[in-house]
């Protein structure tokens, strides 16, 4: 489970504590719905509708089924403190409907928590622009705009709802923030007083106070905090932040009346962690170490601790003679510095400290290591110790408090509140949002398929995989639009695991040998063809099944299947291009023209006939035939990147080299993952005296081509001439090794 | 989907100028047809009120297809059928503002939907949003990068923000696309016009006018390369026939103020400088009430 802490300057924003917030509304004695009803009802109308023949009913029904799920996965993953989750969900909420409210407004909660504010405002405009009359809303965009550092635009925001909503308290309350961002504490102080006057608790005195410390308004600040205690000497947080407070003075910290107040308020409310740590630290401060240390100690036993809890405990047992202990704690600190992000200054006395436990215990050389990376921090950074207690406060973010406009945004996904739901109950509602969600998407990318429209159909199914991939038809479903997409990739897994669960399906076995096919995938398409009953009835099979053998390297197995293809369509041009090819592939090369040459004749304009013969004069080193052939190839089929490749390489053989490059050029633009075209360009550029062009060529192709030799000898040859002898002893080194293992391009590299 | 193809194809660039135009002819209803509203009405079925307004729309009776549409979408607000017959209907009706409330959730529940872009696009461009619409159209152009009718509105979009250069480029693409196309070619010379590349300017111009006499445009860029030449009342005169073609173009209002002035025409430079407040004002005043408007709302019950 993934916790986010608020950036500390949202840590204002978000602060109207529970003294204001109302909390998701439900009558009293009333049970909230069922958090999946509006799901379900969503997909059984759906499902009614598409009984009835009402498909853009039932599409409409679908797709407020995604709308409630998204956001019931939203909800889920927000009580799982899994807010990455939670966006994720949330967006696929806001693009699953025409209605964007509720997604938009609790995404952008999220997104303040996660620290992105610009992102919150966006989406908060677009609702408030759209229900100017959504006080919350507006004022939840007031707060994201505080926090994305707009804080004028809030307070014009404010000043305008509070305009037409003169009675609201959080209002009042976050305008009377906005104008002490502002430096307008004459204006935000009236507002206060309204809202102790609307909310008469000690509580509230307390956020007032608290707001007031935010904004380095300190003797407002204690005023505040000490009316509390006069309302409640009980009241929560009011000794805690009267501790800051003396903490974080200007002149220096008062570390004895820290202490004092921190411990009043652990004396009520032990439980309290924050409180529990800042009497740790000011008691190092205060070099009362073993006081401390108890404090510190529980610290590290709750929740995960921080770096900076860690430094002020190994600090801590440094000074009481717990060498070991230190150095143990302090390690930790350090491996804590890149997971939080830790200030260089912070992390500067960690390595000191760390250091001088090392050297107590006699480590010596580690000792120096730690040293080093202390002084390389620059001394320059090292602060007074009480510097880094008061900036460690100044700089830390208060623990979340939602404001109500927020908690009215998050329980606009669900009147459920699932914090008190166990697990178990949690795991299986999460099961049926997704299994209701993966059928509505099923549903859609069906209806997408049947319209006619199979690649928007993979965009439905896929998502409809992902959720439940055990969903009955689901694979199926996606390797069918994928096919049919031409998503020949794409369609390959879901195709695989159909077949993996009805093995005995013919179609789907026959669909992925057709996509292995495309996809190049030669001898797993023969293996899949080889006992398919249809195939002996089925001239395209056979022939998908004789290419798959001749491409595969079995051009002799694919003997039987010529003659019986030739027996009953012995007029096909295509079928007498692939006998050529097997002819090829064998070095039959008379046979092969004659068959090629036999085709042309059926039809002039017969894919890879020129191409094949082309292939073969190159073989043959008759490069001027050869040319002609693939020039002959690329007027009926101008797209061919086989051909284009092959015509750039006879080229290239001719000394062509200019229009060599133009072709690959052109070549790459259309294939840019073709390993051989790269090859072939940088070593022509090489050639041509382009060593750097060649080079990045070259780097681009080993990247596509990792176990290909000779890209590695082209690769050192351009290495060289650019002088760097380094990189070309490597490449060098790297040609050896693979041309002992196997090779790439033949044996001129 | 096919059915929606085949629209764009009528929905050409010359849509983005808009203009006022009577209410459309529409054809007789066949006999039986408002029986058959009124018992798809009753039955609560999204497809049979679809068919009837597509059927009204095709046959031009925007005004009796605008019922079962809106009833169609109140049941199913979310069917993208329906959300683009409405959109469809309301470009017909020569209403941006209705068919960008449709657009809009068109083009993001259907991002790999190029038309919904490019309308989204072309719907801001005619509401008078140019910094709204050049998103919508960029998504299009990178859906589909060679698709003359994207590229040319995006260049109407980059001329009216003034990004002449970017402009330039875009609809030198549009043209090795469509060299023909009136609408882009000038548009080319506005922008060309707006680099100080006169000649171009007006070369461009000219030609766009042999292919479309009266095109507003053309006439603005002709008006505004005899602005720079000081033939105040050559200048004037195109000013005026291009108001004729468009008589909402702020730019061509202002143009002509200045043109007036040159001339010492106090009073035509005074009205024209009130024609372009108000022209502006106009577009402020749709982007306004666009702004608030949107089709949320949910559903209702069949």
């Amino acid at each position: 489970m993934v916790r986010h802490p608020v950036p500390p300057r949202l840590a204002a924003t978000l602060a109207l504590a529970g003294c204001l917030a109302a909390g998701p509304s439900t009558a009293a004695g009333v049970a909230p719905p069922e958090p999946a009803a509006a799901l379900r009802d969503a997909f059984g109308q759906a499902e009614q509708a598409l009984r009835a023949g009402e498909m853009e009913l039932a599409e409409s029904r679908y797709r407020t089924a995604l709308l409630e799920g998204w956001l019931l996965k939203g909800a889920l993953a927000v009580a799982a403190g899994d807010l990455p989750a939670a966006r994720a969900a949330l967006l696929d909420a806001s693009t699953a409907a025409v209605d964007t409210r509720r997604a938009l407004s609790a995404l952008a909660v999220v997104h303040l928590r996660l620290g992105e504010t610009d992102q919150a405002v966006a989406a908060l405009h677009t609702v408030s622009a759209r229900h100017r009359d959504d006080v919350a809303t507006r004022r939840l965009l007031a707060q994201a705009l505080v926090a994305a550092g707009h804080p004028e635009q809030a307070v014009a925001e404010l000043e305008e709802i509070r305009a037409t909503s003169p009675h609201d308290a959080e209002l009042a309350f976050t305008l009377a923030s906005g104008y002490l961002r502002l430096g307008r504490v004459d204006a935000a102080e009236p507002l206060f007083a309204e809202v102790q006057k609307a909310r008469p608790a000690a509580a509230t005195q307390v956020l007032i106070g608290r707001t007031y410390r935010d904004f380095g308004q300190q003797p407002r600040a204690r005023a505040a905090l000490q009316q509390a205690l006069a309302m409640d000497p009980a009241v929560r947080r009011a000794h805690y932040y009267l501790g800051t407070l003396a903490l974080l003075d200007a002149d220096g910290a008062r570390l004895d009346e820290a202490i004092a107040e921190l411990r009043q308020e652990l004396a009520r409310y032990p439980d309290d962690r924050p409180a529990l740590l800042y009497l740790g630290m000011a008691l190092v401060e205060a070099q009362r170490y073993e006081e401390a240390l108890p404090a510190l100690l529980d610290v590290d036993r709750g929740e995960h601790a921080e770096a900076e809890a860690l430094y002020y405990l190994g600090r801590c047992q440094l000074a009481l003679g717990r060498g070991p202990e230190a150095a143990a704690t302090l390690r930790r600190a350090l491996a804590l510095v890149p997971v939080e992000g830790v200030d260089p200054r912070r992390v500067q006395g960690i390595e000191y400290q760390l250091a001088l436990a090392l050297r107590r215990q006699g480590n010596e050389s580690e000792a120096a290591a730690h040293f080093a990376a202390a002084a390389k921090l620059s001394s320059s950074l090292a602060e007074r110790s009480q510097a880094r207690l008061a900036r460690y406060l100044s700089d830390k973010a208060e623990p979340p408090e939602m404001t109500e406009s927020a908690q009215l945004a998050l329980s606009a996904l669900t009147a459920t509140s699932f914090d008190t739901w166990p697990s178990p109950r949690r795991d299986a509602l999460r099961r049926e949002v997704d299994d209701l969600l993966a059928r509505s998407y099923l549903n859609l990318g069906v209806m997408q398929l049947q319209a006619g429209e199979p690649a928007r159909a993979v965009e439905l199914l896929q998502p409809a995989v992902q959720l439940a991939a055990d969903l009955a038809g689901v694979q199926r479903a996606l390797g069918v639009a994928a096919f049919n997409a031409h998503q020949f990739e794409t369609a390959i897994p879901p195709l695989s695991a159909a077949l993996a669960r009805e093995p005995q399906d013919g179609e789907l076995r026959r669909l992925l040998a057709m996509a292995r096919l495309e996809t190049g995938a030669y001898d797993a398409a023969a293996k899949l063809l080889a006992d398919d009953p249809q195939r002996a009835g089925d001239p395209a099979l056979q022939y998908a099944y004789a290419m798959a053998l001749v491409r595969s390297g079995q051009p002799a197995r694919a003997g039987d299947v010529f003659a019986e293809l030739l027996r009953d369509h012995a007029e096909w041009p295509e079928l007498h291009v692939l006998l050529g090819q097997a002819h090829a592939a064998e070095s039959d090369y008379e046979a092969a023209i004659a068959s090629l040459r036999y085709a042309l004749t059926l039809s002039p304009a017969v894919a890879e006939a020129h191409l094949t013969l082309g292939s073969i004069y190159l073989r043959q080193g008759k490069l001027a035939e050869a040319e002609t052939e693939l020039r002959a190839e690329l007027v009926d089929h101008a797209d061919d990147v086989q051909a284009r490749y092959q015509l750039a390489n006879v080229l290239a053989l001719e000394d062509k080299g200019d229009e060599a490059v133009l072709l690959l050029t052109t070549v790459l633009e259309r294939s840019p993952n073709f390993a051989d075209g790269r090859y072939l360009l940088g070593k022509v550029l090489l050639a041509r005296g382009d060593a750097q062009a060649a080079a990045a060529t070259l780097e681009a192709a080993a990247q596509l081509a990792p176990a290909d030799a000779n890209v590695r000898y082209q690769l050192a040859q351009a290495y060289q001439k650019l002088g760097q002898t380094e990189l070309a002893d490597k490449a060098f080194a790297a040609y050896r090794e693979l041309k002992r293992g196997s090779s790439g391009h033949g044996a001129s590299p | 989907m096919r059915r929606w193809r085949s629209f764009v194809a009528v929905a050409s660039l010359a849509l983005l100028a808009i203009a006022p135009r009577p209410a459309p002819g529409a054809a007789m209803a066949p006999p039986g047809e408002a029986d058959e509203l009124r018992a798809a009405i009753a039955r609560g079925s999204v497809h049979a009120l679809l068919d009837i307004g597509e059927r009204r729309a095709q046959r031009g009776d925007l005004q009796g297809a605008a019922e079962p549409l809106r009833r169609a979408l109140a049941l199913a607000p979310n069917s993208e059928r329906a959300l683009a017959a409405y959109a469809r209907t309301a470009i017909a009706a020569r209403a941006p503002g209705s068919a960008l409330l449709a657009l809009e959730p068109l083009a993001r529940m259907h991002p790999t939907v190029v038309d919904y872009s490019y309308l989204l696009g072309v719907a801001w461009m005619q509401i008078g949003d140019m910094s709204s619409a050049l998103p919508a159209l960029e998504h299009a152009r990178t859906l589909d990068p060679n698709r003359e009718l994207t590229l040319a509105a995006l260049g109407i979009g980059l001329t009216q923000l003034k990004r002449f250069a970017d402009a330039k480029d875009v609809l030198q693409q549009a043209l090795r696309l469509q060299p023909d196309d009136a609408e882009a070619i000038a548009v080319l010379a506005e922008a060309e016009e707006g680099l100080g590349e006169h000649a171009a300017a007006e070369a461009h111009a000219r030609r766009a006018l042999a292919g479309m006499p009266g095109h507003a445009t053309a006439l603005l860029v002709i008006g505004l390369v005899r602005m720079q030449e000081q033939r105040y009342a050559e200048a004037r005169t195109a000013f005026e026939q291009a108001l004729a073609a468009r008589p909402d173009s702020a730019k061509t209002h202002y143009q002509l103020s200045l043109a007036c002035a040159r001339l010492g025409d106090r009073e035509c430079s005074a009205r024209q400088v009130e024609l372009y407040n108000q022209a502006l004002k106009a577009v402020e005043d749709r982007l306004a009430a666009m702004r608030t408007q949107s089709l949320e709302g949910g559903e209702a019950k069949p």
